[in-house]
């Protein structure tokens, strides 16, 4: 089997030194794979290889990042998916081009009620409002960074954790805006916790075509 | 692009405390596809079918919630329909213990469609 790391434009380009790299060529494309196992290594150092081969990629192309443990029989199934799907990997490369992913994590509002057993269906339905609430307004707060990032996402979480998870696409020139931006935010929302983690490829954003 | 591991965290507070959650290991992030193995197929089934049921119940949820934002529930209706969620919850969290599963094994990997859930 093959590991895929990326699909990328510039075929061409000169792949970066890390590990036994191999590519497939196709209509202008390229797939970055190596010859790997069909059960991937599941250590936190093996995931993060993956991530510093992905990255170097995007240093100069653009990619389409496959998610670790992304698997094909062989560079055959790699080349029929560049040719079959090569419309669709274009347009999600012109998408991504020139932009990273930034991870914002914002720690909720505690709702003592949440973890307690509602005594009545008015109460139960009562505390799926309130959530639902409570997650539009953190949204709502974020507006200023999706105003600077061209796409947005929120990410699902676990239900139990108090945590909302967007991701946004931001052009790379625009990272020290969008970082000053998340200072700003914090000076005008005291009580506003966020994490903002970044920047990465593009993952999020090419779910549904890429992968 | 490339920053070394400890440079990815570009904004957070003095007190990362309240951000700690468990990660859950990779060996159970590559496995949450349904697992169709003979030797378990019914915990897989009924991972399945679970995923299946909590998808209808969230979709319902959200539906009960647009029925109230509407107005068009009244007291007695909204009283019925938050105790049948209240119950289904509480069966769900049961049948969940019952096979060993927990919640994220219901946000079943749709591979190219992402995560059901």
């Amino acid at each position: 089997v093959i590991e895929v790391y990326a699909v990328t434009d510039r075929p061409e380009a000169p792949l970066p030194p890390l590990g036994r790299l191999e590519r497939v060529t196709e209509h202008g494309l390229a797939g970055i794979y190596t010859t790997g196992s069909a059960a991937p290594d599941t250590s936190a150092e093996a995931l993060w290889r993956h991530e510093q081969v992905v990255e170097a990629l995007m240093d100069d192309r653009a990619a389409l990042p496959m998610r670790y443990g992304t698997v094909l029989a062989d560079e055959g199934q790699l080349r029929r998916a560049l040719v079959d799907r090569r419309g669709e990997f274009s347009r999600l490369l012109d998408a991504v081009r020139g932009h990273i992913e930034l991870a914002v994590r914002v720690l909720l509002p505690p709702d003592e009620d949440r973890d307690a057993r509602a005594r009545s269906g008015r109460e139960y339905m009562g505390g799926l409002l309130r959530r639902r609430s409570a997650a539009a307004g953190t949204l709502a707060l974020l507006g200023p960074l999706e105003g600077i990032a061209d796409a947005m996402k929120v990410r699902e979480g676990s239900a139990a954790d108090h945590h909302a998870r967007y991701s946004f696409l931001v052009d790379r020139d625009r990272l020290d805006e969008f970082q000053a931006e998340l200072q700003e935010l914090g000076a005008r929302h005291r009580g506003l916790q966020l994490t903002c983690t970044g920047p990465w490829p593009p993952y999020s954003f090419v779910a549904g075509g890429a992968s | 692009l490339t920053r070394p591991r400890g440079d990815k965290l570009l904004a957070a507070p003095p007190d990362l405390d309240p951000f700690r959650v468990p990660v859950p290991d990779l060996d159970h992030a590559l496995s949450r596809r349904v697992n169709a193995d003979p030797e378990s197929v019914e915990r897989g089934l009924a991972q399945l079918v679970l995923t299946i049921v909590e998808l209808l119940r969230q979709l319902m949820e959200r539906q009960a919630l647009r029925r109230i934002d509407a107005g068009t529930l009244d007291d007695e209706q909204v009283e019925r329909l938050g105790n049948t969620f209240m119950a289904l919850e509480e069966r769900m969290q049961q049948l969940l213990r019952e096979f060993g599963l927990d919640e994220e094994d219901l946000n079943i990997d749709l591979g190219p469609l992402g995560n059901l859930l």
